[in-house]
């Protein structure tokens, strides 16, 4: 009878002990594998964000050529463009020439805006950033590229100066 | 003494299979979370493989793209796939055209070379020629596509560049 009784406890006590012991392994398990699951998916996004911002980095330059090629057209072209003023670029595939418009467009998910800025010169003709006088031949040009990633939006920025050279 | 002892066995019986039931439930959920781990593991690992040859793809074609046209002086063929330009007064043919698997190849100096990587096929490549009157530009579309689980994924790169020695 004692040594049943024993037994029972016994069984009783080992049986706990195994539960509590998976339960461990099961928290155990769960972290490690969330944590490779975390891993995983932040290779994940920033493979495609390295791919978005190569995508992007051709764009802006592509919105920079395209600003010259205007240029390279007339000079009153971008002199008609209004400081501050988004614009952005569609293609007309009638006469093959890039065109500023005021109208927003997108390129698949990025979205481009184009800004036009006085550009100032002191007494040396050199660039300034403020004081000096306006030079109406040279345009400061910034294009924006964005894009939306998981929870925010990115944007980046490349500018040049254009000059009328005619 | 008999019957105190199968009643105890009986009871042991029970626990036991108590205890299995658990252990199968636990173990069958910890598997199916193991599975389900590493299938997201694996599918994004395949995804991010597939993200970085497009881009890598893509970086390359159209640095060598927009490299040779900012070389050129004058553009003999933009149509059909193919981009030909001519550079140093027309003593060097610089031309862009896709092999028959889908590579974007390059020639120049009668050396050809792809400008792609494996796996990367060119799904879509559209040039126009721009022409200012004081300098000629090109458009670049192009399109690759890899395989990846299955399905195909594409990805556009956009590019404007003017021929510097159109001027």
């Amino acid at each position: 009878m004692t040594t049943n009784k024993y037994k029972m406890k016994k069984i009783n006590f080992n049986k706990g002990s195994g539960l509590v012991e998976i339960l461990v392994a099961v928290f155990i398990i769960t972290i490690i594998l969330g944590s490779l699951v975390a891993v995983a998916s932040m290779y994940l996004s920033n493979a495609k964000e390295s791919l978005k911002s190569t995508q992007a980095a051709y764009l802006a330059s592509e919105g920079i050529e395209a600003v010259k090629t205007i240029r390279d057209t007339s000079w009153d072209e971008i002199t008609a463009l209004v400081h501050g003023t988004d614009y952005y670029l569609y293609f007309d595939t009638n006469l093959s020439v890039w065109k500023a418009t005021t109208t927003k467009s997108t390129i698949g998910d990025f979205s481009r805006i184009l800004n036009i800025s006085s550009v100032y010169r002191d007494t040396n003709y050199r660039i300034v950033l403020s004081g000096g006088t306006i030079d109406t031949n040279t345009k400061k040009v910034t294009a924006y590229v964005s894009w939306n990633t998981k929870n925010s939006t990115t944007t980046k920025h490349i500018s040049t100066y254009i000059t009328n050279f005619n | 003494m008999k019957i105190f002892f199968l009643k105890n066995n009986k009871k042991n019986r029970a626990f036991t299979l108590v205890e299995m039931l658990i252990y199968v439930g636990l173990m069958a959920v910890i598997t199916l979370v193991i599975v389900q781990s590493l299938t997201v593991i694996l599918k994004s690992n395949r995804g991010s493989f597939a993200d970085i040859n497009l881009r890598n793809s893509g970086y390359s074609a159209m640095e060598a793209i927009l490299r040779e046209v900012q070389a050129s002086e004058s553009v003999e063929q933009y149509s059909g796939d193919v981009l030909s330009m001519t550079q140093e007064n027309g003593s060097t043919v610089v031309t862009f055209s896709i092999a028959p698997d889908g590579t974007l190849l390059l020639s120049k100096n009668s050396s050809e070379g792809p400008v792609t990587l494996k796996g990367v096929r060119v799904s879509d490549l559209i040039f126009n020629k721009i022409e200012t009157g004081k300098s000629i530009a090109i458009k670049i579309q192009l399109e690759l596509e890899t395989d990846i689980n299955n399905t195909t994924k594409h990805e556009w790169f956009y590019g404007t560049a003017i021929l510097r020695n159109s001027y």
